[in-house]
């Protein structure tokens, strides 16, 4: 060997060193593309991103509010999951090629670091488009701008190496380079696919699931935020082990013979046809909207024609079997979801089991937080969680009760209104809420489950809920035990009317007595709470205390110089401690309506509701009538404020829409509008003398009759 | 010394076995043509051979160590496959450095040589090649890794004479050199007779047939000879004819055996003409395989 010859040996790199460099060589348009895009989008957003972070005021350090700014970056990491994937899917593609296989396999190297040198070429490539975000990321004018570029990086890292890693692991699995693409994009897509199955066949199946809570798979793909502080990262970074493990593993066992084969192993192909009809029908079932019959018509065809790709002929016994086995699959969910084998529908569980219990509307916002300056505070949760052994047995009878009418609503033959507060739902008699039951279990787990109730199904039941003290808050923010009143403004049709601070405080006990006293079912009744809200209060409260997101307490004084907020409370005539504090403070005036401003003006307009042959009603309106006489005025506001819930029992036979004007001359369009149900008299008199017309432009109909005489044993029930 | 070894070895491919027990050895230095019908099992075996598939049962040594995911010997080796492969977009200056990276017996002096020789253009990209250049480059750039043993699989098919004649010439050079072992399969056997000192018969995945050339063509004969009156039908007791053709009075025999004791079986039926001759590779191999039932 010559001189010559012996230099090159000393200079030559290891042949891992070199593959592993030609492999990066070849595919370096990859990442070059990739960061190209990167910074597109970086220098895009710089713009926002500066003047928004340039203001922001973060602490130091603060990982938890750095991470969350990385929602920032999202697309940029949707790029990434996409490049990555392709990356891995293709990186091993010379195994999907007689020639190229066979090229590579005769090198000097084993096998090991024939895969090392690819992968970790690969894990190259994808890591310089992080770190060309990384450094664009330090162009920010923001003095936090090196520790985020860094945590950005960071995330970056962890989502474009692991879906390499799993993009190189799925793409094993195939011999063809067109399968191994389809097998990452139906391996990363495959768990969310599958969960909304799942969640779709139970919702659309098991009476009460509720497709909510924390979702299974969505809540492993965001590494944001905490991924510094929480222990995401380190699932992903386990996961890109494992994947590469497997990668590894499969590759050690890949037949080099089988380049080309759309399953690159003989005794995956059965199943890899399954997973494919699976798959096929679970998307199937999701566009048609939860049909199983589509689902198992789906995996049907798609299990056929996979089987004939992967043989590469048609093979009627094996199409056949195939067949079959979607057949079983289907039969399974059915039994498993339809059927209800595993109990899901009748399970409540023991009030000795249970911690704590929340009983909400599912469509409302349930007040669990609020924001200040300083970040989020959350709200003492004690406040609305039920744990009261009594109390925990009324939300039992509830839950029972509503399972105990599941044709009912199953058969979903019944006038609803959507509600979006708790209380609406149990208030008004065509009102279906959706309501949650969640229960805290003392095993550590969490029950949920969701129903439609039904005013008129579930009344009882309802009533007794309705009792519960924790519901209440949800709607009654006063009632709650960390709020105080700062003070309050009485409403009224006559203006605004501030009041003392002695007067507010005065008014809040008193207010707060009369909402966990009132049985709202009964005493409100079906309509009620539409009723003359001649008298309101509006009340600003704050937050005694709250919760940080470190679960450290945050006292009133951190709270109310950042956070207050303001309610309504209508003054029903059943809150006699209300009512009577506004007396003995000198407000009586408010509520017998004795003094009207100059230019106070009213308008009536009357309703009539007649019963249809289709048992439905059609209700006439008609042309409003307009008055300033001041006795009529009175003792309309009068009668209004009174009105019970004896009278709201109605058929709806009559009912007027009054518009009382404060200054009619001055403020014309400055108005409060009350409905009062039920025929009058005295109206009914001064209407004779006006006799109105009918406005057929204003007419309705649709809603269901119901005769007094029901309507009366609904609201008694 | 046995440079490469295989012992019962088995290949399935979905049950069917394209390897059925072959068995082979190939001597130090020998240059061993190893033939056989299409889907006899050659390439298969070659392939195993290089350490690109895995066998199922038995064993492929080379020089006693068994070879799949044999980093050492494998770097003693080159394999220069029928379906050539080079990376998309290099030359051959670029497939040259990553030879040189993979086998430390990589001489540059001697790529130089060759790249002269052939009056290749190492910037051009070896996609861009003809597939008889791209041939022409793969067995030299092989050859540049100073191989101890040379697989090649169909090496000179698509090569023009001229070519076909260097090519041999540097790998017999390299033999006579470095008594560097050859192992090639391909079809044109007129060709392997001129260079190979071994052959090795596969069908049907088992070797039927292994010996050194000049035994094989020693052990089959072409008898031409004539008789006054019929062909004596004691010959076809006495003697193993594979193969009977008559043209006129002549007949020709293919006689397996010694041919001093061919000349003295028929010798002793007093025949007007005998000549006995030695067959081409190509002949035994027609023969041969006739023989075993293979149908033409």
């Amino acid at each position: 060997m010559n001189s010559d010859n012996k230099k090159n040996i000393k200079k030559m790199p290891s042949g891992c060193i070199t593959l592993g460099l030609t492999s990066l060589r070849r595919t370096m348009w990859v990442p070059i593309i990739w960061s190209v895009i990167m910074i597109v989008l970086t220098m895009t957003m710089m713009d926002s991103m500066g003047y928004y972070y340039s203001r922001l005021n973060i602490r130091v350090y603060d990982f938890a509010a750095l991470t969350e700014e990385l929602n920032e970056l999202m697309p940029m990491y949707m790029v990434t999951v996409v490049f990555s994937a392709f990356f891995g899917a293709i990186q091993f593609s010379f195994l999907n090629r007689v020639n190229s296989v066979g090229f590579i396999h005769s090198m000097p190297l084993t096998r090991n670091r024939i895969f090392m040198s690819y992968y970790l070429s690969g894990v190259v490539s994808v890591l310089i488009p992080q770190i060309v975000l990384m450094l664009n990321l330090l162009l920010l004018p923001w003095k936090y701008r090196f520790l985020f570029a860094f945590l950005a990086f960071i995330v970056g890292a962890l989502y474009s190496v692991g879906v390499y890693s799993f993009g190189v692991m799925m793409s094993m699995f195939s011999a063809k380079t067109i399968g191994s693409v389809l097998f990452t994009v139906v391996g990363l897509a495959s768990p969310l696919l599958v969960e909304a199955f799942i969640r779709l066949i139970m919702s659309s199946s098991l009476f009460g699931y509720c497709n909510s809570g924390k979702a299974w798979v969505a809540e492993y793909l965001y590494l944001f935020p905490n991924v510094v502080m929480s222990p995401k990262g380190l699932i992903y970074v386990a996961a890109i082990v494992l994947f590469t493990f497997c990668a590894w593993l499969l590759y050690k066992r890949n037949h080099s013979e089988l380049a080309g084969d759309l399953v690159a192993y003989p005794g995956l192909r059965s199943v890899a046809t399954t997973i494919c009809g699976i798959l096929a029908g679970v998307v199937g079932y999701l566009i048609f909207g939860g049909n199983l019959f589509v689902f198992a018509l789906f995996g049907v065809i798609c299990s056929v024609l996979v089987n004939f790709a992967v043989r590469k002929k048609l093979e009627l016994v094996s199409s056949l079997i195939h067949g079959a086995i979607f057949v079983v699959i289907t039969l399974v969910i059915v039994s498993l979801f339809v059927f209800d084998i595993t109990g899901f529908e009748k399970r409540i569980p023991e009030v000795d089991d249970i911690e704590y219990a929340r009983v909400y509307n599912a469509y409302g916002h349930m007040r669990e937080y609020v924001y200040t300056e300083d970040g989020k505070v959350y709200l003492d949760p004690e406040q609305l969680r039920i744990r009261d052994k009594a109390d925990l047995e009324t939300v039992r009878r509830f839950h029972e009760d509503l399972i105990g009418n599941r044709d009912f609503y199953r058969a979903g033959e019944y006038y609803w209104i959507s509600t979006e507060s708790y209380s609406e739902s149990i208030y008004d008699p065509y009102a279906s809420g959706r309501i949650r039951i969640e229960y805290k279990l003392k095993n550590g787990t969490t029950m949920y489950r969701e129903y439609n109730a039904y005013n008129d199904r579930n009344r009882e039941t309802l009533l007794e809920m309705s009792a519960i003290r924790q519901l209440k808050a949800q709607d009654h923010v006063i009632v709650r035990e960390d709020v105080r009143v700062n003070h309050m403004e009485l409403i009224t049709p006559t203006g605004r009317v501030p009041l003392s601070y002695e007067t507010s405080i005065a008014l809040g006990d008193a207010l707060k007595k009369d909402i966990l006293a009132e049985n709202v079912v009964k005493e409100r009744g079906l309509n009620d709470f539409r009723s003359p809200s001649l008298v309101s209060l509006d009340i600003v409260y704050v937050f005694t205390h709250g919760y940080d997101e470190d679960g450290n307490k945050v006292g009133e004084e951190e709270l109310a110089g950042h956070y207050s907020s303001n309610i309504s409370e209508i003054v029903y005539p059943h809150y006699t401690n209300t009512v009577a504090v506004l007396r003995e403070y000198g407000y009586g005036r408010y509520i017998d309506y004795s003094e009207l401003p100059e230019g106070a003006a009213m308008e009536i307009e009357k309703s009539e509701t007649s019963k249809r042959s289709d048992n439905t009603v059609m209700t006439d309106v008609y042309y409003p009538q307009f008055t300033n006489d001041s006795e009529l005025i009175q003792n309309v506001m009068a009668y209004g404020f009174k009105v019970s819930s004896e009278n709201c029992a109605t058929s709806y036979d009559t009912s007027y829409k009054v518009k009382y004007y404060n200054n009619y001359e001055k403020i014309p369009d400055s108005y409060d509008t009350f409905i009062i149900y039920g025929e009058v008299d005295f109206i009914e008199e001064w209407l004779l003398t006006r006799s109105p017309e009918k406005d057929a432009t204003a007419a309705y109909e649709g809603m269901p009759y119901r005769s007094k005489e029901e309507a009366e044993a609904i609201r008694l029930k | 010394m046995i440079s490469i070894g295989a012992e019962n070895v088995i290949k399935r491919f979905d049950g069917f076995a394209a390897l059925d027990g072959l068995t082979l050895s190939v001597p130090k230095g020998a240059v061993y043509g190893l033939v056989g019908p299409n889907g006899a099992g050659k390439t298969t075996f070659i392939k195993a051979l290089a350490g690109i598939t895995r066998i199922d049962e038995g064993k492929i040594t080379v020089n006693g160590e068994e070879i799949y995911d044999n980093e050492k010997m494998k770097k003693r080796m080159a394999y220069v496959s029928d379906d050539l492969f080079f990376f998309s977009t290099y030359t051959i200056k670029q497939t040259a450095k990553l030879y040189a990276g993979m086998y430390p017996g990589w001489d540059w002096n001697a790529y130089r040589t060759m790249l002269n020789f052939f009056k290749a253009d190492e910037n051009k990209r070896c996609h861009r090649m003809s597939k008889g250049m791209q041939k022409q480059a793969a067995i030299w750039l092989a050859l540049c890794t100073n191989p101890e043993i040379l697989i090649l699989d169909e090496p000179v098919d698509g090569l023009d004479p001229v070519m076909r004649k260097n090519i041999w010439s540097l790998i017999m050079q390299a033999v006579c050199d470095r008594n560097m072992t050859v192992l090639v399969s391909s079809h044109n056997l007129r060709e392997l007779e001129d260079v190979c000192d071994h052959v090795g018969m596969v069908h049907k995945g088992k070797v039927v047939l292994e010996k050194a050339l000049d035994d094989v063509k020693g052990s089959i004969h072409k008898v031409q000879t004539a008789f006054d009156g019929e062909f004596p039908t004691e010959l076809e007791s006495k003697l193993n004819i594979l193969n009977r053709t008559s043209f006129g009075s002549v007949v020709t025999l293919i006689v397996r055996g010694e041919e001093d004791s061919i000349r003295k079986v028929v010798g002793e039926q007093s025949p007007l003409i005998l000549d006995i001759l030695p067959l081409t590779l190509e002949e035994v191999f027609i023969y041969e395989l006739g023989g075993l039932g293979y149908e033409f």
